[in-house]
Formats: structure tokens, C-alpha cells, sequence
């Protein structure tokens, strides 16, 4: 590779961080003043590409394509407005959790309106009226609309930056970021200036999604992608910092056009294509910045969060009503190859809720009682079915080794992230999960000789006589309830409480001796440990384990079934998974729209239905007894 | 020999000098009240002690060894029991429960995976309760107490690992002055009997008159006196910090 190849991936690698800073720096701004990660940041930009082209190929020439480009972005500003007022209003009380599951709610459901609107298809846009050539530089050809790029990023940064030192907008939004309840104390109309933020931020993100339609093609995948990325520049750069977002959004651009450029290299012998490693690298360095500066390049460290969740009820044993009814579920799960024997689909249903029941579990177990609000679970799900699936590959080890090496390579993973990961706390732990769960998706997508890539690994199915869906079933669901046993009994264990203490207040239980950091560190462990056994089943019940089923999706479904059955409640995974993995298998695969349903699902959730499932029967049986 | 002995503590955030050179002791057994205006270093003070601070400079020694540094965990370990000005104590627990902990984590009981945890210690938690009078409340939420009571939990809570060193910043916030009086003299006759050494704030000066052994006032991060209370009574510094000189407002009253 020549000096001249690598400069030009550099300057390649400055275009494309502007696209990146645009959404970054809106996520930041919206995030300071209302503390709220809008996990829809990266659909607004999805959307300002898909206008965009509606623009610039319905009304032909300049007009249409530049002024297309303004008339889109301020679109998108008023839709931000739009959702500002009708949704995230009603939830800037609510616990982080909600906040973030409802923004993803939006995600699924602008996806599917825009799927309905635009069609599954790629659309590319044409080429920019008077940028259409391209230069002569360093020996290659750069398009010149690359170089408006790199050169608008600046400029839109100095705006910014003037904006926010010279305005009254600025000043409010300088002040609602340091101390938002003071500024409310003053008098200032707090739902005005909300509202204009995230105006501003959604105007940002479509102004970034816009000005890439000549570059790239509209793609309905390009919501979570965005997202990934900017969540990684809003964490490297600090929250909150808006310069911090361009310099981490050149950061990242650059390393990954690092990593295109080196591409196949020779080292010790051993042909590494860092082509397949750009979404490694760039978590990569995630990892690093946190390490080094938990609160990003140029962030500054969070005020406490004041905790708006009321305290859970302390925890007791079952009582007897829980015992009985525990014991006819078992006894109904127990006759199910009986009553399936007319209802083969039964027992493939059952395996799904089985399964789902596992890994709700084992994220209750750290979101819940642990606090640690994860939004990567998917990862020791996705470590433990890859880990059996491989062996089974590349050694033909028989299934019992796969499915006991499918928790101990979860719980390797999880020790490793976990050690971050117990560092941070709210929304900083959240994104960091989900990079992490990204790190993983990103591993097996790209390292296709190991894993397969996109098709996965195929031909896992289970010997004799665990072929058969009866014996199956009955092994998912022994593993299953000594799951749900074991994760309860930790909880009433001294571990648990002391899990627990670490949750409520890591101030006093420091003070009495309780590293809380290695508590939450070894519990992560375990739900990861937990979790893989989950994968593990997951691949030999399919046959097949495959990168899209270990996606973000799959973290998010397991916060959904918390959150359904109820998170102060220990049963209430258990009904969540059930409700939703029942739910889910019916009704949702009749329509093509299933993701706006799921989203419409959540956004009830959170709205009208907090306490879920388990802890709505708790208060009626307490209303009925009091 | 002191239980406790500070010397040339220091600690600045930023351009703020929040405590500058102080240097104090606590004598075994003493009952020390630690006074001063709001942003005197007090409670930076007892966070450096406790181990949420480090100290810029200066060293703490706890019957001889230096805690400047160590984890608040591992200042416990040592043998100090703390409670918080704002009180803190684990709202999904029941008061017995808040104790319980206390005492597994002293007997290095919190790595147990197994046997149930409401079971251990509840003995010697309901004995720790009946001492500080909530005994009856111990299998209430304790997120449904009143602010007093919690208070009487941390007290019970910071007993449970038998320290030998008491840190309570500004035990009696928030309460009643009747309140205040009966915890205070509560605090006093459990530590007389243990033998207990105690550095205490306090904002009303009705309890530091009445309690205290000794006082160290601390104005602007400095230390500005130390004595029995005839004595800090008497200072003129004290006097100065606490009422001003008069001086400020000469002019206008001419």
C-alpha cells in the first residue's frame, strides 16, 4: 500500500464523518438539555435520505435537488418537534429504561412506515447539480460532492458553536444541560425549549441523512446502523459535547478507513483482512476512550441521576397461592407431548418459550435486582449458540459437550465486557452493552472462514434420541426450570441481597465493606453463564444459528419481556417471555408489519402499563386482601 | 494515644480549597463534635476519613495506620462505622434486612451463593434494633419509614461491625429538635458503653453544648479553634465566624 492509497482513504474517511457528526452532534444536543437517548436518531436520518430522494427525483435540476436537501431537513425538524410533543412529553418523568425503550418503539414503527411508503427496494439519488465531477488527487479521482462534505461539517460545527455561545436559544441550552430543574426554577418554559432542541437535533440528523443522497443508496437498514455508529462518536466524544462529537466522528471515520486501507496484511505469518475488521475496530476504540476517560474526549462527568423509581417491595418467598400455581404450570408443561400429539407446533412453541424464558430470566437478573440496565444480552446468547454451534462444526463434538461449553464461552464473554461494563451506570452502561452485543454481531458477520458470515452455521441438529421434538422439549424445559431455580435462590442468597444493596445504594454499601463493583461484575457473569445456556438450546432446537438471530433485536425482545411481565417482580420475566414469545410466534407472524406492532406493543407498555404483567396480579391481590 | 489523628490534611477541587492544613485528634473514647458554617470542609473532611475523597496531602491515621486513599469498604474493614448526611440505607430491604447486610459483609459472609439471606444474623440485627428502638419496625419496608427512624437504622447499620471509630455526619438533619436530643443522647450512652471514640457535625449548637466532649470548629477549610465548649464559647474567632464583627455593616448604621 503507498502513502499516496492510505491519504486517500484518509480524505474518504473525512466525508464520511461528516454524515456521522450531523447525527452525533443532534443526539448530543437532545441528550444534554432533555436527558433523553433518542435511540430514533438514527431513523430521522434514515428518513432525511429516503425525502430527500423523493425531492431530488420529483422535481428535476438544482431546485430540486438542494432545495430539496433544506425543505428536507426542516421536515424532519418538525416531525422531532411532532414526537417531542406527542410522545417523549409524557416520559421525561419515567425511568431511564422506559425513555429508551419508547424511543426504540419509534425506530420499529418509522421503519415499517417507511417500508410501507417507499418500498423494500434500494434508492439511489442522483448525482448533485454542479458537484457532479470529480478531482484529480493524490493519483486518483475524489468526487468533488465528497469534498463539499468534508468542507460543510466545519462550517455547520461553527454554527453551532455560535449558536450556543451567542443566543438566548444557546444560553438555555447551555444552562438546562448543566442544571435542567434550576433552569425550570427560573421560570424559563421548559417545554418550549424542549420542544426547539430536539427541533434542532431531529433538523440535524435529516439535514445528515439528506445530504448523503447522492453519495449512497436509501436503505431500510440504515436506522440501526447509523445509531450504532453515532452512539459509539457521542460516547467517544463526551455527551453533551458537541465539539467532542466532530472530533470523535474524524476519530472513528478514520480509523475505519484505516482498516480499508491496510487491507490484507501478512503479520506473523498469518493473513489478517482488516477490510472484515471496520465495525471491530471502531468498538475498539470505544473500549479504549472509556477506559482511559469513562465520560468521553471532551465530556464531563454526569450529575447523579436523581432515581425517580420508586423502591421495589422487599423480596420474600413464595407463598402458597405461587407454589400451587408454580406446580400446575410445571404439570401442564410436563403433559404437553401428550396434548401436542394432534398439534405438533405445540412443542416447537413450547421450546421458543422455554428458551426465551432463560434468557428473560437472566436479564432480570442484572437489569432487575442488579440494576444494570443492559441493552446487549443478545451477545451471551449469541457467544453461547455460536460457542456450541462451532464446536459442533469444526470438532463434531457431541451435543452434550456443545451444550455445556455454550454457558462457559457466554460466561468468558461476559467477564470480559462485564469488567467494563460495571464501570458506567444509566445510559453510558446501556450504549456500552449494546456495542458490545454489536462487537460480537460484528465478529461472526465479518470472520465468514470461522463462522460462516451471513449464512451462519448449519447442520447443528441434536442425536438421537433428542431428535425427536418430545425428548427435546422435555431437556429445554429441565434446563429451563433449573435456570429459573438457581438465578431465584441466588437472589435470596447473601449474593443477591448484597447485588441488590449495590443497586439501591452504592454509597452505603461501600461503607460496609461491599466491593459493589465486584458484586454487579460477578453477577453480570452469571447472567451471561445463564444466558448461554439459552444460545446453546437456541441452536440445536433450530438446527441453524445464523448473525441476524443474535442481533440487537434479540436484546431488545428480552427488555420487552422484562418489562411485559414486570421488573419488580421475580416472576415476571417468566410471564413476560411466555406472553411475548407466545405472542410473538401468533399474531405477529400473520403480518408483514410485525416490527410497528412490536413498537406499538412497547410504546403501550410504557405509556399506560409499567408494572407489567406479575406486578398488576400483585396489586389487584393486594387491593383484594387490604 | 489517639484513636484518631489528622495532620495537615488538604484538599482542593479545582481553584477551591475546600480543607486546608488541618490537623485535629480524637481521643479514645472522646466524643467529638466537628462545627463550623455550610462550606467550611466538614463533610469533605469525613469524606476523606471515609474513603470517598482522597486527600490532596496530609495523612489520617487510625490507631497508628494511614487510611488517606483506601476504599470506604476497606475503611471499614478497619473498624469504622459511618453514617451520611443525607441518610442512605437500602429501600427494597426491610429494616432488619438493612442490618443484616451490614453484619454478612462484617463477617465476610457476602460471597455465598446459596443458603437464604434472611435467615443469617437475624439474631444479633434484631439486638442492633432493639438498641436503637426499632425493634418493632423490623420487618417493615424500610422505604415506608420516616426520617428519623431511618436515621436510627444507619445508626444500627454503622454498629453492626463493633467499630471502634464512629463518623456521623450531621446525624440529626431533618429532625425535630425533641427528636434530635433523644438520638444524640441515645448515640452518647450506646458509645459510653462500648467505649466507643465518635466525630460527629452538627448543626444545632443546643446538642454540641450539651454532648460533645470536645470541639474543633472549621471555617473556610481551616481549622479555627479546638476546645471544650466554655472555651469555644469564649473565642473570639469563633464568634467572629459564626456572628460576623459588626464591622461590614459600621458605615451604614452611622
Amino acid at each position: 500500500m503507498t502513502l499516496n492509497a492510505f491519504l486517500f482513504q484518509a480524505l474518504n474517511g473525512l466525508s464520511t464523518a461528516s454524515g456521522l457528526f450531523f447525527v452525533a452532534a443532534g443526539l448530543s444536543l437532545i441528550f444534554g438539555v432533555t436527558r433523553i437517548v433518542n435511540i430514533a436518531h438514527g431513523s430521522l436520518y434514515m428518513l432525511g435520505t429516503y425525502i430527500a430522494y423523493s425531492f431530488a427525483t420529483t422535481y428535476a435540476g438544482a431546485p430540486g435537488f438542494w432545495g430539496g436537501i433544506i425543505a428536507t431537513a426542516l421536515i424532519v425538524g418538525m416531525f422531532g418537534a411532532l414526537i417531542e410533543v406527542v410522545l417523549l412529553r409524557r416520559i421525561y418523568r419515567a425511568p431511564e429504561l422506559f425513555q429508551l425503550l419508547a424511543t426504540f418503539a419509534l425506530v420499529l414503527v418509522i421503519n415499517d412506515a417507511t417500508l410501507w411508503f417507499w418500498g423494500p427496494q434500494d434508492l439511489l439519488g442522483p448525482r448533485a447539480p454542479g458537484l457532479r465531477d470529480a478531482i484529480p488527487i493524490l493519483g486518483r479521482r475524489l468526487p468533488s460532492y465528497d469534498l463539499f462534505l468534508i468542507g460543510i461539517a466545519p462550517i455547520v460545527l461553527l454554527a453551532l458553536h455560535f449558536t450556543l455561545a451567542k443566543t438566548r436559544l444557546g444560553r438555555l441550552v447551555r444552562a438546562a444541560t448543566q442544571d435542567r430543574e434550576m433552569v425550570g426554577a427560573l421560570g424559563v418554559n421548559q417545554a418550549m425549549l424542549f420542544t426547539a432542541v430536539f427541533a434542532l437535533g431531529s433538523l440535524l440528523a435529516g439535514l445528515g441523512g439528506a445530504l448523503q443522497v447522492a453519495r449512497e443508496p436509501a436503505n431500510l437498514a440504515t436506522d440501526l446502523i447509523v445509531i450504532g455508529d453515532a452512539f459509539v462518536v457521542v460516547v467517544v466524544g463526551g455527551m453533551g459535547s458537541i465539539t467532542g462529537a466532530y472530533l470523535a466522528a474524524i476519530i472513528i471515520a478514520e480509523v475505519k478507513a484505516l482498516c480499508i486501507a491496510l487491507g490484507v496484511v501478512d503479520i506473523a505469518g498469518i493473513s489478517v483482512n482488516f477490510t472484515k475488521f471496520t465495525l471491530v475496530a471502531e468498538f475498539l476504540v470505544m473500549a479504549v476512550v472509556l477506559i482511559a476517560r469513562p465520560y468521553g474526549l471532551l465530556g464531563k462527568p454526569q450529575g447523579a441521576v436523581r432515581s425517580v423509581a420508586e423502591p421495589e417491595d422487599p423480596i420474600r418467598p413464595a407463598k402458597w397461592p405461587l407454589k400451587i400455581l408454580a406446580g400446575l404450570t410445571l404439570a401442564v408443561l410436563l403433559a404437553l407431548p401428550l396434548l401436542a400429539r394432534d398439534e405438533p407446533y405445540l412443542l416447537v412453541l413450547g421450546i421458543d418459550v422455554l428458551i426465551a424464558v432463560i434468557f428473560a430470566t437472566s436479564l432480570h437478573f442484572i437489569a432487575g435486582p442488579g440494576g444494570l440496565h443492559s441493552f446487549g444480552h443478545a451477545a451471551y446468547f449469541g457467544l453461547g449458540a455460536y460457542g456450541a454451534a462451532l464446536l459442533v462444526k469444526w470438532l463434531a463434538a457431541p451435543m452434550g459437550l456443545a451444550l455445556i461449553a455454550a454457558p462457559i464461552v457466554a460466561l468468558f464473554g461476559a467477564l470480559l465486557f462485564g469488567w467494563f461494563a460495571v464501570r458506567l451506570s444509566g445510559v453510558y452502561l446501556a450504549m456500552l452493552t449494546l456495542a458490545f452485543a454489536q462487537i460480537v454481531w460484528a465478529l461472526v458477520f465479518q470472520w465468514e472462514a470461522l463462522t460462516g458470515g451471513s449464512n451462519g452455521v448449519v447442520g447443528v441438529w441434536p442425536p438421537p434420541p433428542f431428535d425427536g421434538a418430545t425428548v427435546y422439549f422435555l431437556l429445554t424445559l429441565i434446563l429451563a426450570v433449573a435456570a429459573v431455580l438457581l438465578l431465584r435462590r441466588l437472589l435470596f442468597a447473601p449474593f443477591g441481597y448484597a447485588m441488590r444493596a449495590g443497586r439501591d445504594s452504592p454509597l452505603r454499601a461501600e461503607a460496609i465493606g461491599i466491593d459493589v463493583k465486584r458484586v454487579h461484575w460477578l453477577a453480570f457473569a452469571i447472567a451471561g453463564c445463564v444466558c448461554g445456556v439459552a444460545g446453546g438450546l437456541f441452536a440445536f432446537a433450530k438446527g441453524s444459528i445464523s448473525p441476524e438471530t443474535i442481533g440487537v433485536s434479540r436484546s431488545i425482545d428480552g427488555l420487552v419481556m422484562v418489562l411485559l411481565g414486570g421488573i419488580q417482580t421475580l416472576t415476571g420475566p417468566v410471564v413476560g417471555a411466555v406472553a411475548f414469545t407466545t405472542l410473538q410466534d401468533t399474531v405477529m407472524r400473520q403480518t408483514e408489519y410485525w416490527r410497528a406492532l412490536l413498537g406499538g406493543i412497547i410504546l403501550l407498555l410504557v405509556l399506560a402499563f409499567p408494572m407489567g404483567i406479575a406486578g398488576a396480579f400483585r396489586m389487584f391481590a393486594r387491593r383484594a386482601s387490604s | 494515644m489517639s484513636e484518631l489523628e489528622i495532620k495537615s490534611l488538604s484538599k482542593a477541587f479545582g481553584g477551591v480549597h475546600a480543607v486546608r492544613d488541618v490537623s485535629f485528634a480524637v481521643g479514645k473514647g472522646e466524643f467529638l463534635a466537628m462545627i463550623g458554617p455550610n462550606g467550611a470542609g466538614k463533610s469533605t473532611c469525613f469524606n476523606m476519613i471515609n474513603g470517598q475523597l482522597r486527600p490532596d496531602s496530609g495523612e489520617i491515621l487510625f490507631e497508628g495506620r494511614n487510611l488517606a486513599g483506601l476504599h470506604s469498604r476497606d475503611v471499614w474493614r478497619l473498624g469504622v462505622g459511618r453514617t451520611f448526611q443525607v441518610a442512605a440505607v437500602f429501600g427494597s430491604m426491610t429494616v432488619v434486612e438493612n442490618v443484616q447486610m451490614a453484619l454478612i459483609s462484617h463477617s465476610h459472609g457476602i460471597y455465598k451463593f446459596w443458603p437464604a439471606a434472611a435467615s443469617q444474623h437475624r439474631e444479633r440485627a434484631l439486638e442492633l434494633l432493639a438498641q436503637v428502638g426499632m425493634r418493632e419496625a423490623a420487618d417493615r419496608p424500610s422505604r415506608e419509614l420516616a426520617y428519623g427512624d431511618i436515621k436510627r437504622i444507619e445508626l444500627a447499620i454503622a454498629l453492626a461491625n463493633d467499630p471502634r471509630l464512629l463518623l456521623m455526619d450531621e446525624p440529626t438533619a431533618g429532625m425535630a429538635p425533641r427528636e434530635r436530643n433523644n438520638l444524640i443522647a441515645l448515640v452518647k450512652k450506646l458509645v459510653v458503653e462500648r467505649g466507643i471514640s465518635v466525630l460527629f457535625t452538627e448543626h444545632s449548637m443546643d446538642v454540641v453544648f450539651a454532648f460533645a466532649d470536645r470541639i474543633v470548629v472549621l471555617a473556610r477549610g481551616h481549622l479555627i479553634a479546638d476546645g471544650n465548649a466554655a472555651e469555644i464559647r469564649d473565642n473570639p474567632q469563633v464568634r467572629e465566624v459564626y456572628f460576623g464583627t459588626g464591622k461590614t455593616f459600621a458605615g451604614q448604621a452611622s
